[in-house]
């Protein structure tokens, strides 16, 4: 739920219990004063009535007028003085009218007489019903304006909270570019923007401390290894060693190997990461593509695989070595996950090049395969699982897209330039 | 000949002139900056391993003094660094070669004698085995003065069996010599190769020089 609609909930459901309680109290208290002010007219009457009767003796000559009656009736007993409201049928008006009556009995020439005033009450029925239906357009308008006007003024006040969020959104920790927030005159924001920003500082030197760890790490293992390589080698030349010694020796220069070209791959992949080939060319990518099949013409032949091209020229901006590397990781994988006798087809175009391949694997999944040690689990792990995170690294850094597709019984990636 | 390698890690020049040995060469170790300094300043080598990070400055400062002194000792440089910049800079500077870390100590014995080739100005560029002669410049291979057919191939692999004659060669190396990075996990189009040559080889010479040790690799040796 936004933020707003929440404030809007809220503060709708409050005014409006707010506006009911006091609209039915308000109806009360107005009703109220009108009808003090209504029995007030009626004693007033009540007085004319007692005065003319002291004065003459006689009850005075009853009135029928529209708003205001005075009856009287002839009574065995005194009755009790009070105040009602009564419906009285108007024959004129031909309906049933809201009246207001006061009762009372007063002693003339020793008979009792029952006295009725009564005055009209619609009037003010009217009143409060006008003077309500007033109010009630008031807060009512009231309340639109505040709405809109809050609307209005809040969506221009979390402006630059969306912003913030926006750039945020945007931020991209491996990218080159820094966070940049804009200023807002309301501190809250400005400390939301300032604590952003520190944290994304504080990130960021992570994330570099952290890519020169990868780094060193790696330079590190180097030496080891290259130390581990040149006693085996020393060691292999002993001619005393038996063929079974020899074969664990084997497996040590096997798995030596392996962790070497793991090592240079994770090297790799962390100096792609930390922006170290920023030296870009205008590269024949055509010439690039032929150089790379005569240099692999030796493995396609001996696997006897059928490669078919369709290469016009195409000039791609990026960096010649990352280029490289790209065309060979690419390659490689196409032999080696390729069959006896089976096909690769490679299509270079002004802005995009296409290598397929036909292989055993089934389709691989588009969303893992350019992960790190993504491996289809029918693969024996010859390759280090790099091979197409270094591609898709490589694609990142020279703002190329690369996807994967399996279409046709082959496995395809297309690059865009 | 007379080889420098100055190299801070002890196991790993011991392992080298323990191998460089058996061609004959003299071979030094400088374990540190200065130490590398002082010799290279008192002797003239044949070929210097130089490693790049060393306890009391960069090997590249010692690259840049030789040649600052105009010497003519060739350079290896051999770096856990492998970086182009690294191979760039350095080649630029005057290096003859850059080796990265790890490499096989028989692809390091290859570059060594591939730059005192190079080095040696009287002309000499032939390399022998036997009644092998081999003219690098030219490329060429003869057996007692025929010339022999060879594929690129074939010609990279006797080379470097002759460079590193007599001594055992791990198949790894031999692929990583023949095809660099390229051939993760191709090692078997070495066989085709080693066959071929050993054939062509046979046509002329009655002896198989070529000898397979276990599974471990080949051994060039008469």
């Amino acid at each position: 739920m936004k933020l707003l609609s929440k404030y809007y909930r809220v503060n709708i459901t409050a005014t409006i219990i707010v506006v009911l309680v006091s609209s039915v109290f308000y109806y009360f208290l107005i009703h109220h004063v009108l009808l003090e002010q209504l029995d007030d007219a009626l004693k007033v009457e009540e007085q004319e009535v007692t005065d003319h009767v002291k004065e003459n003796n006689s009850l005075p000559q009853p009135s029928y007028y529209n708003d205001q009656q005075v009856i009287f009736f002839e009574l065995t007993g005194p009755v009790e003085r009070k105040f009602g409201t009564v419906k009285i049928y108007n024959k004129e008006e031909k309906e049933y009218m809201v009246t207001r009556q006061l009762i009372f009995s007063i002693k003339v020439a020793g008979k009792i007489y029952k006295v009725n005033i009564l005055k009209s009450q619609e009037e003010t029925e009217d009143l409060v019903k006008l003077i309500l239906l007033i109010t009630l357009v008031i807060v009512l308008l009231l309340l639109i304006i505040l709405f809109l006007l809050s609307r209005f003024l809040l969506s221009r006040l979390w402006k630059p909270f969306n912003a913030t969020v926006e750039e945020l959104k945007k931020f991209n920790l491996s990218g080159k570019e820094k966070l940049q927030l804009k200023n807002s005159p309301i501190n809250e924001f400005r400390d939301l923007n300032e604590a952003v920003t520190i944290m994304a500082g504080h990130v960021s030197r992570e994330y570099d401390t952290l890519k020169v760890f990868t780094e060193n790490a790696s330079h590190e293992m180097q030496t080891p290894l290259a130390i581990i390589n040149s006693k085996l080698d020393v060691l292999i030349q002993d001619e005393s060693i038996n063929e079974q010694q020899m074969n664990q020796l084997q497996g040590i220069y096997q798995a030596l190997d392996r962790l070497s070209k793991l090592n240079y791959s994770l090297l790799l992949l962390t100096r792609i990461g930390n922006n170290q080939f920023t030296q870009t060319d205008n590269i024949p990518l055509d010439k690039i593509v032929k150089e790379k099949l005569i240099q692999f013409e030796e493995l396609t032949e001996s696997r006897r695989l059928k490669i078919t091209t369709g290469i016009t020229p195409a000039i791609i901006h990026c960096n010649k070595q990352l280029l490289d590397i790209l065309l060979s990781n690419l390659l490689n994988n196409a032999i080696r996950y390729n069959m006896e006798n089976g096909a690769i087809s490679i299509v270079v175009s002004e802005n995009k090049l296409v290598i397929a391949n036909t292989s055993p694997l089934p389709a691989l999944d588009e969303k893992q395969v350019f992960q790190r040690f993504y491996r289809h689990h029918d693969t024996t792990p010859e390759g280090n699982g790099l091979g197409l995170s270094i591609v898709k690294q490589i694609c990142n850094d020279a703002g190329f897209s690369i996807a994967y597709f399996y279409r046709d019984n082959q496995h395809q990636f297309h690059i865009h330039f | 000949m007379k080889i420098l390698i100055i190299e801070d890690e002890k196991a790993l020049s011991e392992s080298i002139v323990s191998y460089l040995k058996q061609e004959e060469y003299i071979c030094e170790i400088a374990p540190d900056f200065k130490t590398a300094l002082y010799k290279t300043a008192l002797h003239d080598y044949d070929c210097i391993v130089l490693d790049i990070t060393l306890p009391g400055g960069s090997g590249l400062d010692i690259l840049k003094d030789l040649k600052a002194n105009k010497k003519m000792d060739g350079v290896l440089i051999i770096s856990a660094k492998n970086s182009l910049e690294d191979k760039v800079v350095g080649l630029k500077i005057g290096a003859d070669d850059y080796l990265p870390k790890p490499f096989h100590l028989s692809e390091l014995s290859a570059r060594i004698a591939s730059i005192i080739r190079r080095r040696n100005f009287a002309g000499n560029n032939t390399v022998h085995f036997n009644e092998i002669t081999i003219d690098t410049m030219a490329k060429l291979v003869c057996i007692d003065n025929i010339a022999l057919d060879l594929t690129k191939k074939e010609y990279e692999l006797l080379l470097y069996f002759i460079s590193n004659k007599r001594r055992v060669i791990s198949k790894n190396a031999i692929a990583e010599h023949l095809w660099g990075d390229e051939t993760e996990g191709n090692i078997d189009f070495i066989y085709t190769h080693i066959k071929n040559l050993r054939r062509k080889l046979q046509e002329c010479i009655h002896t198989d020089y070529i000898r397979s040790v276990y599974g471990m690799g080949y051994k060039f040796t008469d």
